[in-house]
C-alpha cells in the first residue's frame, strides 16, 4: 500500500496529468482522463479510464478499462471497454506505475496494434491496411456518441 | 587542561555498498548505451545525479535501499539488499516476492533479463540458495507454459483450421457491410460535417 501513497503524492504534484483516486482514503480505485492525441481520429475527444488496483499491486498490473461503448479502437472491446495491451498482461513489471500505465494507454491511441484485435470490425480494416476507412469508422463511432 | 569524559553516546551511520555511485557504468545499463564512451564532466555529474535519484531507491517499492520494504520495520540486516548479475539492486523481500509470481517469468523488473544474484558479492551470499530454488521453479514454470501453448496451438490448427478461415471470411463480409453503411448515415444526419479523408 505504501507504494500507492507514494504514487498519489507524486501525481498530485503534476497538474497536467489527470489521474486521481476516487477518494483520498481509498487508493484502490482511480480515474484518469486522457486526451485524444493530435492527428488521430481521437483528437478533440477526452476519454475516461477506470483503474482498479489488485491486492498484489505492484506485483500484479492494475486493471484498466475505458467506459463501455466509448472507445472505438482495434485493441479495445467496444462493448465492455476492456483493453488489450501487453503491459497490462504478461509484460507488466513492478517498476511501472499508474502514471506510466495511463501514458502507455494514451500512446496506444496513436499506435493501434493489428496483432491483438478486440474490435473485429476495426481489426479487419486495419489488417487490410485501409487507414482511411479505419479512421472514418472511428470518427463515425465518436460522432454518434455526442 | 584536563577533560573528563562523563558519558559517551555512540553514533554510527551506514549504507549498503551498491555500485550506483561509481563510474562503473556497465554495459547492461541503458544509460550507458545512451552515452557511450566519452563522458565529460558535465555528463558525468548529470548521470550521477540522475542515477542517485533513480538508483538509490528500490524500483519495486520506491523506498531507499537504506530504508525498509513496505513489510518491514527495521532497516539493515532484517530487510537486506541483493544485487543482480545485471547490477540492478532491490530489497531482498521485494524482488523475492516479484520472482515468486507467475507474472515475473523470473525476469528482472528493470531490464527483463533472467534475474540471478551477482556472484562473489558478500551481501548476496546468504540468499544464493533460496534464489537458485526460485530460478529453477521459474524455469520449470516457463517450460510448462510453453508446452501448454504449443499443444493449444496444435489443437487449434488441427481441429479448427477450416472453421477459422470460414469465420474470418464471414467477419470480413460483415465488417464491409457495416462499413459501407457508415458514410450514408453520417451524411443524412449532418450535411455540413467536414472530413479530412474524402469518402467514396
Ligand atoms: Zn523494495
Ligand atoms: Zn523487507
Ligand atoms: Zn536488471
Amino acid at each position: 500500500m505504501s507504494r500507492l501513497i507514494k504514487e498519489y503524492k507524486t501525481i498530485n504534484a503534476q497538474d497536467d496529468i489527470l489521474l486521481f483516486p476516487e477518494t483520498a482514503d481509498n487508493l484502490n480505485n482511480w480515474t484518469a482522463m486522457i486526451t485524444g492525441p493530435p492527428n488521430t481520429p481521437y483528437e478533440g475527444h477526452d476519454f475516461k479510464l477506470y483503474i482498479s488496483i489488485p491486492d498484489a499491486y505492484p506485483n500484479s498490473p492494475p486493471m484498466v478499462k475505458f467506459h463501455r461503448e466509448a472507445m472505438p479502437h482495434v485493441n479495445v472491446n467496444y462493448e465492455t471497454g476492456e483493453i488489450c495491451l501487453d503491459i497490462l498482461k504478461g509484460e507488466w513489471s513492478p517498476v511501472y506505475n499508474l502514471l506510466y500505465t495511463v501514458q502507455s494507454i494514451e500512446r496506444l491511441l496513436s499506435e493501434p496494434n493489428a496483432d491483438s484485435p478486440l474490435n473485429l470490425e476495426l481489426g479487419i480494416l486495419m489488417r487490410e491496411g485501409d487507414k482511411t476507412a479505419y479512421d472514418s469508422l472511428v470518427r463515425y463511432y465518436l460522432q454518434r456518441q455526442k | 587542561m584536563k577533560v573528563r569524559v562523563k558519558e559517551v553516546y555512540p553514533i554510527f551511520a551506514w549504507s549498503w555498498d551498491t555500485y550506483t555511485e561509481s563510474t562503473d557504468l556497465h554495459n547492461n545499463d541503458p544509460l550507458h548505451n545512451k552515452y557511450p564512451n566519452k563522458i565529460n564532466n558535465e555528463t558525468y555529474t548529470f548521470l550521477k545525479n540522475y542515477r542517485n535519484d533513480i538508483d538509490d531507491v528500490c524500483g519495486i517499492c520506491r523506498v531507499s535501499y537504506n530504508g525498509v520494504c513496505p513489510n518491514c520495520k527495521m532497516p539493515g540486516k532484517s530487510c537486506p539488499l541483493v544485487v543482480g548479475t545485471c547490477n540492478h539492486n532491490f530489497h531482498y523481500h521485494c524482488i523475492y516476492r516479484w520472482l515468486d509470481t507467475v507474472n515475473s517469468k523470473g525476469l528482472c523488473p528493470m531490464c527483463r533479463q533472467e534475474f540471478t544474484l551477482k556472484p562473489d558479492v558478500v551481501i548476496n551470499a546468504k540468499h544464493t540458495q533460496k534464489f537458485m530454488e526460485l530460478i529453477s521453479k521459474n524455469r520449470e514454470r516457463r517450460l510448462m507454459m510453453e508446452r501448454e501453448e504449443r499443444e493449444l496451438n496444435d489443437d487449434l490448427n488441427m481441429d479448427e483450421e477450416d472453421e477459422v478461415t470460414r469465420d474470418a471470411i464471414d467477419n470480413a463480409a460483415g465488417a464491409t457491410e457495416a462499413w459501407t453503411q457508415v458514410p450514408q448515415d453520417i451524411s443524412d444526419e449532418e450535411e455540413d460535417m467536414t472530413y479530412d479523408d474524402p469518402i467514396e
